[in-house]
C-alpha cells in the first residue's frame, strides 16, 4: 500500500526521532543522577556529602561543605574550653549573611579584619549555632573561624 | 540584572527539561498532571523571584520570559532545522491498521491512547479502521481512517 507524500515525509524523519528517544533516555538517567546527588547532599541542603565536621585545638565546627545561595544553613560552633569569643574572618561578612545566632551573642563587633561574636559564659564549652545564608557569587570559598589560639579554615562549595 | 539572568536560566532549563522529558508527559493532562504542573510553577516562581517580590522585579521577570519566547520563535523561524530539534517531529505509530509496538513503547503511547484518539476524533472503534496514527510533535495523536483511501 502506497503512503501519501505527507506520511512518507514523516517516515523519513524516523532516524532523527530515534536519536531523540536515545537522548531522552540519557536525560532520564541524568535526572535520576541529579536526584541521587541531591539525596546525598551534593547539591547542598541536608545529606552526608553536604555536612562537614572539623576540630582543631578544641574549636569544633559542623559546617555545610556544600551550600546553596539564598538557603539559610546552620553552622554549629563549639569553642575551646574557657573561650567565649568567636572570630570570623573578614570574608565571612562578604560571603555570608548572618541571619541570627542561637543562643544570641551577648556582644558583636563587625569590622576589619574580622567579625567577633562574644558568647554568654556559664557552660564549660560555649556552643553557638550561626544561621547564615551564602550571598554573592556561586563557587568555592573558604569559611575561616577562630577562637583563642585555635583556628579552622574550611572549604565550602556554593551552588547557585 | 540578576532577575533577567535568573529568568533566562530558568527558561532554558525548563525548555530542555520538558523537551527531554518527552512530549507525552504533560500533553494528555490528567488532574494529577495539572497538580504537578502547578507545583513546577510554584517551585519555578521561588527560583525566579528570590526574595524580591516587588512589582518591578515581577515585571522584569515576565518581560524577560516573554522576550525569550519571542526570541526562540524567531530563532526557529530563522533556522528550520532547529525547529525539529526544539519541537520534535511527528512519528507514525500505526501503519495500515498495524501498531508499530517498538515506536509506541519508546514514545510511551499504548494502544488505548491510540484507540481513544480514534474514538474522540474520528468516531472509530477498531484498530483495523485506522490507516495511520501519527504522534504529532505537540503530543496529540492524529488518526487517518482507513475509509479515506
Amino acid at each position: 500500500m502506497r503512503a501519501p507524500p505527507e506520511i512518507a515525509e514523516i517516515e523519513r524523519n524516523i532516524g532523527f526521532q530515534r536519536k531523540v528517544w536515545a537522548a531522552e533516555r540519557a536525560a532520564w538517567a541524568a535526572m535520576l543522577g541529579l536526584v541521587l546527588l541531591a539525596l546525598l547532599g551534593a547539591l547542598g541542603g541536608a545529606g552526608p556529602l553536604a555536612e562537614g565536621r572539623a576540630e582543631s585545638g578544641g574549636l569544633a565546627v559542623e559546617w555545610p561543605r556544600i551550600a546553596r545561595l539564598g538557603l539559610v544553613t546552620p553552622i554549629r560552633v563549639t569553642l575551646p574550653d574557657g573561650e567565649q569569643e568567636l572570630r570570623l574572618d573578614a570574608t565571612f561578612s562578604e560571603g555570608w549573611r548572618l541571619r541570627d545566632a542561637t543562643p544570641p551573642a551577648v556582644a558583636a563587633q563587625a569590622g576589619m579584619p574580622e567579625m567577633r561574636l562574644r558568647l554568654a559564659g556559664g557552660a564549660p564549652r560555649a556552643t553557638v549555632v550561626l544561621h547564615a545564608e551564602p550571598v554573592g557569587a556561586p563557587g568555592f570559598r573558604r569559611l575561616r573561624l577562630a577562637a583563642g589560639a585555635a583556628a579552622l579554615d574550611l572549604p565550602v562549595l556554593i551552588w547557585p | 540584572m540578576e532577575s533577567v539572568l535568573r529568568a533566562l536560566a530558568m527558561y532554558v532549563a525548563l525548555l530542555i527539561l520538558f523537551r527531554l522529558t518527552g512530549r507525552r508527559s504533560l500533553r494528555e493532562t490528567t488532574p494529577f498532571d495539572l497538580v504537578l504542573l502547578m507545583i513546577v510553577g510554584e517551585a519555578t516562581q521561588q527560583a525566579l523571584l528570590g526574595e524580591d517580590f516587588s512589582l518591578v522585579n515581577g515585571l522584569v521577570v515576565i518581560v524577560t520570559l516573554l522576550l525569550a519566547d519571542i526570541g526562540l520563535s524567531l530563532f526557529k523561524g530563522r533556522f528550520p532545522s532547529m525547529e525539529r530539534v526544539l519541537d520534535g517531529v511527528p512519528t507514525i505509530l500505526v501503519a495500515d491498521g498495524r501498531p508499530i509496538e517498538e515506536r509506541m513503547r519508546r514514545a510511551r503511547v499504548d494502544l488505548g491512547d491510540i484507540l481513544a484518539a480514534a474514538r474522540e476524533r474520528q468516531g472509530l472503534a477498531e484498530l483495523r479502521q485506522i490507516r495511520w496514527a501519527v504522534l504529532e510533535s505537540d503530543g496529540t495523536i492524529t488518526i487517518v481512517p482507513a475509509e479515506r483511501r
